[in-house]
């Protein structure tokens, strides 16, 4: 009986419940509040925005929030608020982008050690753990002046570093699956490998790593602003928080307001996608869920 | 001994708005043992779960209290509760494996039950050697310091029936202990339980979907449906004269409870007196035609196991012969049962025929063509024309695929999916008895009953010449059980299709196979017609597994 309850719950596409239940959830619903706020803003920062970004406008340097400028003006008496927004774009492209390319190739890997002979998944794995065994600044700081510090550098190493992760997740989830009676059944019946992979196994196994990945979106978020503020990320005169803090901490005995403005859009953000992540886990984990 | 253990009174449970179980009430004497039987979805197991208040936490308490040597179960205190459990009532729960923690000895657990006593360890650590011994369990004082994973499960769900009664309780809650295990290893732990009980005197109840099994051990049984009390009274007289509707309809259907063969079972949707139909199938369809669809002959299949050490530091793999010179020929329209327990290599062959595993030796022709051995073009080529059920209905179908796609699945697979598609699927579905509302459901969604008729409609996709059915039964209530062995029969005399059937339940051979086949350790020990067999089995293992499955049956009938 349980078994079957917990058939029932598992094997589950989004749908209407699901999204019920998400946002009955007060964490749900902030995290789905705040995300969406940070998407709309990032989208429309363009039209949100009331000056351009990068204009300089040296008199008015380091000005307090006024009606004029809403977060206040920087060193170059450029507006906060526009960079802010605009540095909005900039963490969630690098997040998203990041995640993307870091699943697709985890998952390519992931396979490959999986299904392929015990070799090459050794192979594989080895290289996994060494990539792993780096500490993601080190390796940052390490990595990034040699390629020339910016946004595609500041991809470069996130993806890099998370590929051994994802790639790892896929490769067990794979074995795991391969055990399955169904995927025997359909051995059974003559079906090619590539075909039951494809059409029948990933989309079991894709559900669980896509929610373990909405969880490292805040981290990327936050890595992105991190090797930014370390000079290895995106440069000026592009706008980035982890730039905004930077130029904060320069000018703290001026002015609190840059890294304030810095830091609530990078706090919201990430607290934002966590809360989000642990939700869509809350809603699609029947382990963890209390109704039958 | 009239006193009352145990007092039930209008006990209502429900899961949300979902009821469970509906007033219950029923009073359980000293001594005595109590048969809770039902489907699956019955409420027996949440009856059983609220006497020591185990229940899920989603399960609300409408009403009723559980009386127990006086006091409310229902609403005593935590730590009052907590006192009784383990010393005054204990459980048997169904999984012997999950029952037992695996990282630690069986010893180290069965002393840790015993945390309350004032015992020095020695003496608790001889306690629990003497439980062990009481359930005779082989050399106990070894068996202390293994951990569960080097048990079998025969022997892990000894190890948790001494743990249970250990500390001597006057209740003992069994929820269908004997459902994971083998035929004749029920028989033993059965009556493994029935003489504990009858030495400890202590009450039981015992929930269960085998009827067999209550008629065997129970004094009292009730009968549950959709979480109502149908029928309550002494074992005897409820098999006798069953006095509701729904006892005599399922009581009807238990294929055990049929004397003479036949290929239509009675099931659930029939009324509860009409006769059961004796239908033997067309008596000659064997010797019609003598086509042989599948020949095995001398099929060997050894599996190595890496030993402890690597191979240079002297370790030596693991041989094991799971099938030994098995020879096996199945015709046209035949079904040939394969009987063992688990390990007899039954299974093995089967996946052997499926070309799921190479087998080091012997020949495995399907209508002429050889399977062993074979490149990969040939063995496509042969599974089309043979189709396996397998043992779990729900896990052997792809959990996110619609069941309107899956059952053509082999169809695609094969090239053979000109026409239209989706109107095969229907007609596929509808020929195992579903509706076409069932092609856009998933696995997920289905009961093990549906579960299993999709797996039919599957196999039946590409017509094929053989179906393996592996435990085609497993799983089921009784009450479905014959409509899906009927519906196999259906279909064989539709078809002509053979059908090699991978089972423990002797009444299942008894009913539907032509011949059998006795498997005991990967080795024939007796083949022929299962009629022959059951009236006059030569090997003492043929007889053990028959006197097993005869062993439930009460000993008058009133089915003539």
């Amino acid at each position: 009986m349980t078994r079957a309850l917990a058939l029932r719950m598992t094997g589950r596409l989004p749908d209407a419940a699901a999204l019920r239940r998400l946002i009955l959830d007060p964490m749900g619903a902030v995290g789905l509040a705040l995300v969406v706020l940070l998407i709309l803003s990032a989208l429309f920062a363009g039209l949100l925005a009331p000056y351009d970004p990068t204009a300089i406008n040296v008199p008015a340097k380091l000005q307090p929030p006024s009606w004029d400028h809403w977060l206040g003006t920087d060193q170059l008496g450029r507006d906060v608020l526009s960079r802010a927004l605009y540095g909005g774009q900039i963490a969630l492209s690098v997040a998203l982008v990041s995640t993307g390319l870091a699943l697709a190739i985890g998952m390519f890997f992931g396979l490959l050690a999986g299904f392929g002979p015990r070799w090459l998944d050794n192979i594989i794995v080895l290289a996994f753990d060494t990539v792993r065994a780096y500490p993601v600044i080190i390796l940052a700081l390490a990595v990034g002046p040699l390629f020339g510090a910016g946004m595609t550098t500041v991809i470069g190493i996130l993806v890099a570093t998370s590929v051994p992760y994802y790639g790892r997740i896929f490769r067990t989830s794979v074995i795991a699956a391969a055990k399955a009676e169904y995927v025997e059944a359909l051995q059974a019946m003559g079906m090619r490998g590539a075909r039951i992979v494809v059409r029948h196994m990933l989309p079991n196994i894709i559900g669980p790593i896509l929610i373990v990945a909405s969880m490292d979106i805040p981290t990327f978020i936050a890595a992105e602003a991190g090797l930014s503020f370390l000079g290895v990320g995106v440069k000026p005169p592009t706008s980035s928080w982890g730039l905004i803090l930077d130029d904060g901490y320069k000018f703290i005995r001026q002015t609190p307001w840059l890294v304030i403005a810095g830091s609530v859009p990078l706090i919201l953000a990430t607290l934002g996608f966590t809360f989000l992540g642990e939700a869509l886990r809350d809603v699609f984990d029947p382990k963890l869920r209390k109704e039958p | 001994m009239t006193e009352k253990l145990l007092e039930v009174e209008s006990l209502a449970i429900r899961y949300g708005m979902i009821p469970a179980v509906n007033w219950v009430s029923f009073s359980l004497a000293r001594n005595q043992v109590l048969g809770i039987v039902g489907e699956s979805g019955s409420g027996k197991s949440t009856l059983i779960w609220a006497l020591t208040r185990l229940l899920p936490e989603a399960a609300d308490i409408v009403s009723g209290s559980v009386w127990f040597e006086g006091r409310d179960l229902l609403r005593l205190e935590r730590e009052a509760l907590r006192a009784l459990r383990g010393t005054r009532i204990s459980y048997i729960s169904q999984d012997p494996m999950s029952a037992l923690a695996p990282s630690l000895t069986i010893g180290q657990q069965m002393v840790d039950i015993l945390y309350r006593e004032p015992w020095s360890h020695r003496e608790k650590r001889a306690r629990a050697i003497d439980a062990l011994d009481w359930v005779s369990l082989p050399d106990p004082e070894a068996r202390l310091d293994m951990y569960p994973y080097e048990l079998s499960g025969g022997q892990r769900q000894r190890v948790s029936i001494a743990m249970a009664l250990m500390l001597e309780p006057d209740l003992v809650l069994a929820d269908e202990p004997t459902t994971a295990l083998d035929a004749t290893l029920e028989v033993e732990i059965l009556e493994l339980l029935r003489r504990l009980q009858q030495e400890s005197e202590c009450a039981v109840v015992f929930v269960t979907h085998h009827l067999g099994v209550v008629a065997s051990l129970c004094d009292e049984v009730m009968v549950m449906h959709r979480g109502d009390v149908k029928e309550f009274g002494a074992v005897a007289r409820v098999f006798a004269r069953p006095e509701d509707d729904y006892t005599r309809r399922l009581l009807r259907c238990d294929p055990a409870r049929i004397a003479q063969p036949t290929r239509r079972l009675p099931t659930m949707a029939q009324p509860p007196d009409a006769p059961v139909e004796h239908h033997a199938g067309p008596a000659d369809r064997v010797k019609a035609d003598e086509t042989a669809v599948l020949e095995i002959r001398d099929l060997s299949v050894t599996f190595r196991r890496a030993g402890v050490l690597p191979s240079w530091l002297g370790g030596r793999p693991r041989v094991i012969d799971a099938v030994k010179q098995v020879d096996l020929t199945l015709h046209r329209g035949e079904t040939l049962a394969l009987v063992g327990e688990s390990g007899s290599g039954k299974t093995t062959i089967a996946r052997s025929v499926l070309g799921l595993v190479s087998p080091q030796a012997g020949s495995i022709t399907l209508a002429g063509r050889e399977i062993i051995g074979a490149d990969a073009a040939r063995l496509r080529a042969a599974r089309a024309e043979m189709a396996m059920m397998f043992q779990d209905p729900t896990g052997s179908l792809s959990p996110r695929v619609p069941l309107g796609k899956q059952v053509v699945e082999p169809l695609l697979i094969h090239r053979q999916g000109g026409g239209d598609l989706r109107a095969r699927a229907l007609e596929l579905l509808a020929q195992v008895g579903l509706g076409a509302e069932f092609a856009e459901r998933y696995p997920h969604q289905l009961s093990g009953g549906q579960a299993r008729r999709v797996g039919v409609a599957r196999a039946l996709a590409l017509e094929p010449r053989l179906i393996v059915a592996d435990e085609p039964t497993a799983g089921l209530d009784v009450s479905i059980q014959g409509d899906i062995l009927n519906l196999l029969n259906e279909i064989q005399e539709r078809s002509g299709v053979a059908i090699l059937i991978i089972t423990h339940n002797m009444s299942v051979v008894r009913h539907c196979a032509d011949r059998m086949v006795v498997l005991l350790r990967g080795e024939i020990v007796e083949a022929g017609a299962s009629a022959d067999i059951f009236s006059d089995p030569s090997h003492p293992y043929t007889r053990a597994l028959i006197e097993a499955s005869q062993h439930h049956l009460p000993e008058q009938s009133n089915e003539e």
